[in-house]
């Protein structure tokens, strides 16, 4: 009898994954800053709108003309605690990403399902669809989606949401498709299965793993995105400390010596964007075909 | 013709994975003469394709390791050679033939192209020269239109043409040696006829030997001249194609004999070898085929047998057999 | 003897539209398919790759739906019948298939695998699905604590018996068996062979055997057909068609396999040629571009199955 240990696939995914150091070391990082964002009002020393004109564009602890009361990154153009901005930032940024992503999830898994499953006519309407959303570069299709709903956290969200479902609704259609030339799939239908039950209890859990990779490397770019809709006016709206917009704000003192008010937020996007690229790497790795059925020896 | 071409002395070939070591291959011995079909037997997971592999020296290290064992091939421990020794010697002197050829063909790459690089590796021949031997290469193994076919890629060939195009290639530079790795495994029953009668005659006609490696006991008794059958990584029993039909002597070559469903029986129920093949990382201290064996003795769990010679050409690897 | 299934005259046709002119590329994978099968009975459908074997199998499930022709089982039409309506025959007629790794969910557990189908059709409480899965996984050969692990945890015999067992989950009266050994080791395939013959003997099972391996059919088939590029060119009982195959095709294929006994050289009757693409099939007879036995008629006239000798039906014009 083979004696194999009792793992389901969860399990041995996350087996994997942890075997990959820099995925482990994503996710460390991730979690750091998640945590730090959520945990804002318990660390963050200031409040964040707390703007005091004597206090303007002065440097973080490491320099003696820093101001009194413990300004860890120095202060912002209104006098701000730059650390306490970026802290409460983190969760306007990453809000607007998960968010968005949620949205790209929901109209992507929902039609590309439909269109992966039933094909014909629905997948080619679908489809063309989708390309033709494609023909737009994506920023450029969140900022006409967002300038048109109007600027505000929540119309960025709903944008991004948006421009990114097209890559979401390709994502979730081929993986579709190709979970349903699987016979076990033309099982169910000999066993008489409805339409429901195959999509939902077989076709999706099947074709989770590619959606997830993707996600998570789609929440990059949103936070991206999110930061670049900021950036540039449209979205976060003065005076919230979202990342994008407390680096657009602060562009102009780079040349002038107070490199920190723009160089520490654009850091936050970074190890932000690279946390979550690092993850969806590991995940990649670690739900390889290899792992899906067959036997090792 | 019984000189001496290739022998293969305790070859181990071991794959170092995170559940443990796979002793694919551990200790085997044979050995191929000149102009000989050697056939190499047993089910999947025996370690017969990884013991090819580890003659052609195409074992992927990591994970894998040809960790002891000899392996002689015209005067030469091919063990011992360096990869760039090797190249000289794959496609040249001992040449391959895989199971799925659509794989085993780059897809981008026309048939002639293929053939001409694998010539021109070998042979100091100038392009026209190398193209003029491919086609009369394609016309030797039986495809019509030969100049056409060279300029077709793999996928717009049939199966069969595809194990013939690969035949071509392997054969182009008339190698002392041929392994084919279950070369007709893919394939429908009657191409499989053509494809084996044509690998006979062209065996014939160069002289090659072949070491053919299968699962498929009526193809071993049709074209083989000896006879290795594996389990679990070691020669079980070693003979002459009549002595292993015959007179089988192992329980293993004796239940896999029994089991086949061929057309000369005419049985109710077939005898069937309960249990599983065992794993290649903890592999049992004794005889490795004793769980299955329904004629074992304590010896047996204990002590791991020897390969031991029952006729002057038939070999078993068994306590029960080899004390007879 | 009672036939429980019917098959007239039945045509898979696979239509592939190419480009924006839309030329449609037509494989007539099934093309004019007449037989029964007797209650009880194992029928063989033989043939080699692309001959249509396995379309043919899951066209009578109505896995695909007809082109053509005409579906009889137990008497009833299903030739036409739509989805709803298949339903209370998924209980009737199963499959098994070839593939023991491509055809399990691998999400799933292997008691949920082989309870799928009772949940499917409402049937038991869930006690009594529980030990009917129980049941069936003993029945096959599996044991209780293996019914909690993943298909992915077995070798692939054993997880040809899950497979099995899924087949048995509603009682049926008849399986496809498509291709079931092909995939499995020597010493496996004879296991599973074995359990299949045990089944049939206690549940009264009718199989629709299709399968490459001669040597398999022999063994396990009462009845069998040949098929070439879609056709039928062969049906007679096992040992008739044994001891005297008359289609050239069927001829050609009993040579070609190799036997396992040295002593035994027989003569190979060698095609030329490869199969010919089921797109482009040839005209006339399909297979008298391999034909040994050629003539003027063979390209020009399609033959069709006459009774030959009793039960003994042959698709050629040497045969009339």
């Amino acid at each position: 009898m083979e004696q194999r240990k009792r793992k389901t696939r969860l399990q041995e995914t996350v087996h994997q994954f942890r075997k990959n150091k820099t995925g482990m070391f994503g996710v460390g990082l991730l979690a750091f800053i998640v945590l730090l964002s959520l945990s804002a009002p318990i660390l963050a020393p200031h409040d964040p709108y707390d703007a005091s004109l004597d206090r303007r564009l002065l440097p973080g602890i490491w320099s003696d003309e820093s101001p009194d009361g413990f300004f860890l990154l120095g202060t912002d153009s209104q006098g701000r605690d730059l650390f306490s901005r970026i802290l409460y930032g983190g969760r306007t940024t990453l809000g607007i990403g998960f968010v968005a992503l949620g949205i790209a999830l929901a109209i992507g898994i929902s039609l590309g399902l439909t269109a992966g499953y039933f094909g014909g006519y629905v997948d080619d309407i679908i489809m063309r669809f989708v390309d033709i959303m494609f023909a737009f570069p994506a920023l450029l299709l969140a900022l006409v989606i967002a300038g048109t709903l109007g600027r505000g956290i929540d119309k960025a969200m709903i944008a991004i949401g948006i421009t990114y479902s097209p890559q979401m609704v390709r994502v979730v259609r081929s993986g579709v498709l190709m979970i349903k030339e699987m016979e076990y799939i033309e099982s169910q239908e000999a066993i008489g299965s409805s339409h429901f039950r195959i999509l939902f209890r077989h076709i999706m859990p099947n074709s989770l793993a590619p959606i997830i990779v993707y996600g998570t490397l789609m929440l990059a770019t949103a936070i991206l995105d999110a930061a670049a809709l900021g950036f540039l006016g449209v979205g976060a709206q003065v005076p919230s400390p979202e990342w994008g917009l407390t680096l657009s704000a602060s562009r102009q003192y780079l040349l002038t010596g107070a490199w920190w008010a723009a160089t520490f937020p654009g850091v936050a996007i970074l190890i932000s964007v690279i946390s979550l690229n690092l993850v969806g790497d590991g995940l990649r790795d670690a739900l390889d075909p290899r792992l899906k059925g067959g036997a090792k020896l | 013709m019984s000189e001496k071409l290739l022998e293969v002395e305790d070859l181990r070939t071991y794959f170092y994975t995170d559940e443990g070591v796979v002793k694919s291959v551990d200790g085997v011995s044979f050995e191929i003469k000149k102009g000989e079909t050697f056939g190499l037997v047993g089910e999947s997971g025996c370690g017969k394709s990884v013991t090819a592999l580890s003659i052609m020296k195409l074992i992927p290290d990591p994970p894998g390791k040809i960790v002891s064992g000899k392996i002689e091939f015209e005067g030469e421990d091919l063990a011992k050679l360096t990869e760039k020794q090797m190249q000289k010697i794959r496609g040249n002197k001992i040449s391959m033939i895989f199971q799925e050829p659509m794989t085993s063909l780059d897809p981008v790459f026309t048939i002639g192209s293929e053939l001409i690089e694998t010539i021109q590796l070998h042979q100091d021949l100038k392009k026209d020269e190398a193209y003029g031997q491919s086609v009369e290469m394609l016309k030797l193994v039986g495809i019509p239109d030969p100049e056409r076919r060279m300029k077709q890629y793999p996928h717009e060939l049939s199966g069969g043409m595809r194990q013939r195009a690969m035949i071509a290639m392997a054969l182009a530079c008339r190698p002392s040696m041929l392994i084919a790795d279950e070369p007709t495994t893919a394939l429908d029953v009657t191409i499989q006829a053509q494809i084996l009668n044509l690998m006979e005659g062209l065996k014939e006609e160069f002289n090659t030997s072949v070491l053919l490696i299968t699962h498929d006991l009526g193809v071993v008794a049709q074209y083989c001249t000896n006879v290795a059958v594996m389990y679990a990584g070691n020669i079980v029993e070693y003979g002459s194609v009549y002595d292993i039909f015959e007179e089988p002597k192992h329980p293993y070559t004796k239940g896999l004999i029994k089991s086949l469903p061929s057309l000369d029986k005419n049985v109710e129920r077939l005898e069937i070898l309960e249990g599983n093949v065992p794993s290649l990382i903890d592999a049992p201290k004794g005889c490795r085929f004793q769980p299955r064996c329904d004629v074992c003795t304590d010896k047996c769990i204990d002590s791991f047998p020897d390969l031991r010679y029952v006729t002057e050409s038939h070999m078993v690897r068994c306590h029960r057999e080899a004390g007879k | 003897m009672t036939k429980l299934l019917e098959v007239n005259n039945l045509k898979k046709y696979f239509e592939k539209s190419m480009g924006w002119f839309k030329t449609l590329e037509q494989t007539k994978a099934v093309d004019d398919v007449t037989f029964h099968i007797n209650k009880g009975e194992t029928f063989g459908l033989v043939g080699e790759s692309g001959c249509g074997k396995s379309t043919c199998g899951k066209t009578i499930l109505k896995l695909y739906s007809p082109t053509a022709g005409s579906l009889f089982y137990e008497g009833n039409d299903i030739t036409n019948l739509n989805r709803r309506e298949m339903f209370p025959y998924r209980r009737k007629m199963t499959i098994i298939y070839q593939d023991p790794f491509a055809s399990l969910d691998p999400r799933m557990t292997v008691g949920g695998i082989i309870s799928e189908p009772m949940e499917v059709h409402k049937l038991h409480t869930k006690e009594e699905r529980e030990n009917r899965v129980m049941e069936l996984a003993t029945r096959v050969g599996l044991t209780d604590e293996q019914v909690s692990r993943y298909p992915h945890e077995f070798s692939g015999g054993q997880r040809q018996r899950i497979g099995i067992a899924r087949s048995l989950a509603l009682d049926p009266d008849f399986i496809v068996a498509d291709e079931p050994v092909s995939a499995l080791d020597v010493s496996i395939q004879a296991q599973i062979i074995n359990l299949m013959q045990d089944l049939q003997k206690d549940m009264g099972l009718t199989y629709l055997f299709i399968a490459h391996d001669l040597g398999v059919v022999k063994h396990i088939c009462n009845r069998i057909a040949v098929m070439y590029l879609g056709r039928i060119v062969e049906i007679a009982e096992r040992d008739t068609l044994f001891a005297n195959p008359m289609h050239p095709y069927t001829r050609a294929l009993l040579s070609a396999v190799p036997v396992p006994d040295p002593r035994v050289k027989p003569d190979q009757i060698i095609l030329k040629g490869d199969v010919p693409s089921p797109v482009n099939p040839p005209s006339g007879c399909t297979f008298h571009t391999r034909c040994p036995k050629v003539f003027d008629r063979c390209d020009k006239d399609a033959p069709h199955l006459t009774e030959v000798e009793k039960d003994h039906w042959v698709s050629c014009h040497l045969y009339g």
